[in-house]
């Protein structure tokens, strides 16, 4: 009752407005749940409407749920009770376009007007996968318009498939949760005792409790600068099955700057997601600093990918233009942070290779394992260390 | 009791603990609404503290989960205790109890090992217990998922023993240093707060609560250079846990004003980090101590009431 009391003369109006202000945080990107904007009308029933503040706080605990969309929430909700609620006219400012439209009829015409947005966008969709279809590597095509150095497309798939085996292999490590197996060393009583019945073993035979195996986090950094450009293909081939083969793995490019790419990388559509990748990626082919960059991983992901049990491969031949003692200070605290740091350089192939250049110097004593890449052969040894260092 | 924002703040701070407006409204729509509140920010800034304190207002239990990795359902819910069935086997077959019986006979109340989760549901106090689920960040991904299923309608099958569901629902409290990111379909059943580094005034006032005894011109001094740290770039800033150690180390080593030499003597109460403590030396460390001496006026004092 005293809710209705508060805005003036519209029928039911803050259920109307709670509805189109959780559309508004959607639409900045803060994701609100149906669920979450009933909780919100219990919860505002609980707290005075009239104090903005704990309406504000009340708001903001049920609807928000990460810290990154705190600052947005408190922007929109700014803007949408400025403007709307407590003015005569609710829609006066915020409320251009869509939300005109749907304040004739709330539910009905939404719903149709998307529609066929949808059945359009799914066409182009199937559009552009029905190329794909009749050559299933298509990206190779991709990267060959984007005049990178020659692989054919049979060693290009072959690369692909030994990455492939190469992640599955050193993806796995023994954890500290316990399931049950037939072997190990600790009898698995719960089962035993449940199947049973305590008076002797069950008909499956012993059980014991084992550690299961658990896949850790995978990072991988791409340097992408000109000096890497003969290897762009390689690069792409090893990003893109990466990210088609597992769920935990954050993929950046970086030159002299760094910009995360995993969104990018589609995951069943290789080819849109290497144009993407041309056009987002604006570093490609720069020059390098890779200090800064590694220092805008750290800064931006620890605590979110980067922590105690993260891999973080870097891929780069070392050439560094910046200030080496901000590399291997940001060397030294990404090591510190993460579970194994794997340095690949397709340099380290060549015969007469030395880690010479000042980057790579100052970089070299926090690196774990630091590795060739630059043929599919030395991919199998990259495969073979890392199985073991993920034990 | 607790029925308003005003007198949690007012009960909280009696039981030692500042909290601010938006805070004392997400503990009093947690009590409303029944959810757990998700309590997220920097190590020592009063997460597990609020369930602590939450416990004493309320005057019932403190049911702590910490977590690990590895972290299972036996050890947050509830074992058996095998040892004693085993021993029961043997003495009921010694007095030739039918074996069918025994089987049924182990599954008792008797033999159940009670571990902070099934704990929290069978509480029949007045007052409903407090459950704190300790850096849910440790734990892993499956350990999250078993918590969705608790925390949504209070009630464990226990298949031996039956279906046990919660009388009073417990008020649950779930904290998170982000060591990583939890996921999002927990922390959606939850009231989420992000506990910042209090405000000069804040920090003061939880100073004075929690430290009695300390002079005015000290405590003043400790929350200006308080500040002025947690404006510098460090590998981890300090939070209230270290400025209440600091504000205790000088007060037990009965100093009254800061002074280079026993803030470098005490640092390391302050910053745990070696290459943190390198950064504050000298000129910095100096300047930052001259700022905070001269910071006396600006705060008045009458009745706790401050502005800066």
């Amino acid at each position: 009752m005293a809710r209705q009391d508060k805005i003036p003369a519209r029928p039911l109006p803050l259920l109307r407005h709670i509805q189109r202000f959780g559309g508004m945080l959607a639409r900045h990107g803060v994701p609100v749940s149906p669920g979450n904007l009933i909780d919100l009308c219990r919860g505002l029933a609980a707290v005075n409407l009239g104090n903005r503040t704990d309406v504000h706080s009340a708001a903001r605990s049920i609807l928000v749920s990460r810290r990154e969309h705190l600052e947005i929430f408190d922007r929109v909700f700014a803007q949408f009770w400025d403007s709307a609620v407590f003015e005569q006219n609710p829609r006066s400012r915020d409320s251009a376009g869509t939300e005109d439209a749907e304040e004739g009829e709330p539910q009905g015409r939404k719903e149709p007007r998307r529609e066929p947005d949808d059945g359009s966008s799914d066409a182009e969709g199937e559009n552009t996968r029905a190329e794909p279809e009749c050559s299933p590597y298509s990206d190779v095509e991709v990267v060959r318009n984007k005049d990178f150095a020659a692989l054919s497309a049979a060693e290009t798939r072959q690369a692909r498939k030994q990455i492939v085996t190469l992640v599955r292999r050193f993806l796995s490590y023994r954890g500290r949760r316990r399931v049950s197996g037939k072997d190990g060393t600790i009898p698995d009583f719960r089962r035993l005792f449940r199947r049973g019945s305590a008076l002797g073993l069950p008909p499956e035979g012993m059980r014991f409790l084992k550690r299961k195996p658990r896949r850790p986090r995978l990072v991988l950094l791409c340097d992408v600068s000109g000096s890497m450009e003969k290897y762009s293909t390689f690069l792409i081939q090893f990003m893109c099955s990466l990210r088609m083969e597992l769920t935990r793995v954050e993929i950046g490019v970086f030159a002299t700057r760094l910009i995360m790419v995993t969104k990018i990388l589609d995951r069943r559509q290789i080819s849109r997601s290497v144009q993407e990748l041309a056009q987002r990626a604006t570093v490609w082919g720069s020059g390098t600093n890779i200090g800064a960059s590694v220092r805008e991983f750290n800064d931006s992901q620890l605590g979110r990918n980067l922590h105690h049990k993260t891999i973080v491969i870097i891929l780069s031949d070392g050439w560094e233009r910046g200030e080496t003692d901000l590399l291997s200070e940001q060397m030294r605290q990404l090591r510190a942070a993460a579970w194994k740091v794997i340095w690949l350089n397709p340099l380290l192939g060549h015969d007469n290779y030395e880690p010479i250049c000042k980057g790579m110097r100052a970089a070299l004593p926090y690196i774990d394992y630091f590795l060739a890449a630059h043929n599919v052969a030395s991919l199998e040894q990259v495969g073979r260390v890392i199985g073991t260092a993920a034990r | 009791m607790l029925d308003t924002i005003e007198e949690i703040q007012t009960r909280f701070e009696a039981g030692g603990y500042i909290a601010d407006r938006s805070l004392a409204t997400s503990v009093h729509l947690a009590r409303t609404l029944g959810k757990p509140i998700f309590l997220e920010g920097e190590p020592g800034v009063g997460k597990t503290e609020l369930a602590k304190v939450m416990a004493g207002v309320l005057g019932s239990e403190l049911i702590r989960l910490q977590c690990y990795e590895g972290l299972d359902v036996h050890n947050a819910l509830y074992e058996w205790n095998y040892l004693r069935q085993l021993l029961e086997v043997r003495m009921q077959e010694a007095r030739g109890v039918e074996k069918g019986q025994i089987g049924r006979n182990i599954f008792s109340d008797e033999f159940l090992l009670e571990r902070p989760l099934l704990r929290a549901v069978r509480w029949e106090g007045p007052a409903p217990a407090v459950l704190l689920i300790d850096e849910i960040d440790r734990a892993d991904e499956e350990f999250e998922a078993f918590l969705l299923e608790v925390l949504s309608d209070f009630q464990i099958t226990i298949p031996e023993i039956g279906t046990i569901k919660s009388r009073q629902t417990p008020f649950v409290v779930l904290t998170s240093n982000r060591t990583r990111e939890v996921h999002d379909a927990l922390k959606r059943r939850c009231l989420y707060q992000w506990i910042d580094y209090p405000d000069m005034e804040k920090e003061w006032r939880i100073i004075c609560t929690k430290v009695p005894g300390i002079g005015d011109q000290l405590s003043f001094q400790i929350c200006r250079f308080m500040e002025l740290l947690r404006e510098e770039e460090f590998y981890k800033r300090p939070g209230i846990a270290e400025s209440l150690d600091w504000a205790r180390a000088l007060l037990a080593l009965g100093i009254e004003e800061l002074a280079p030499d026993i803030v470098a003597d005490t640092l390391s109460c302050l910053l745990k980090y070696k290459s943190d403590q390198e950064k504050l030396t000298g000129e910095r460390l100096l300047k930052a101590i001259a700022v905070s001496r001269n910071f006396k006026a600006g705060l008045t004092l009458a009745g706790g009431s401050t502005a800066i």
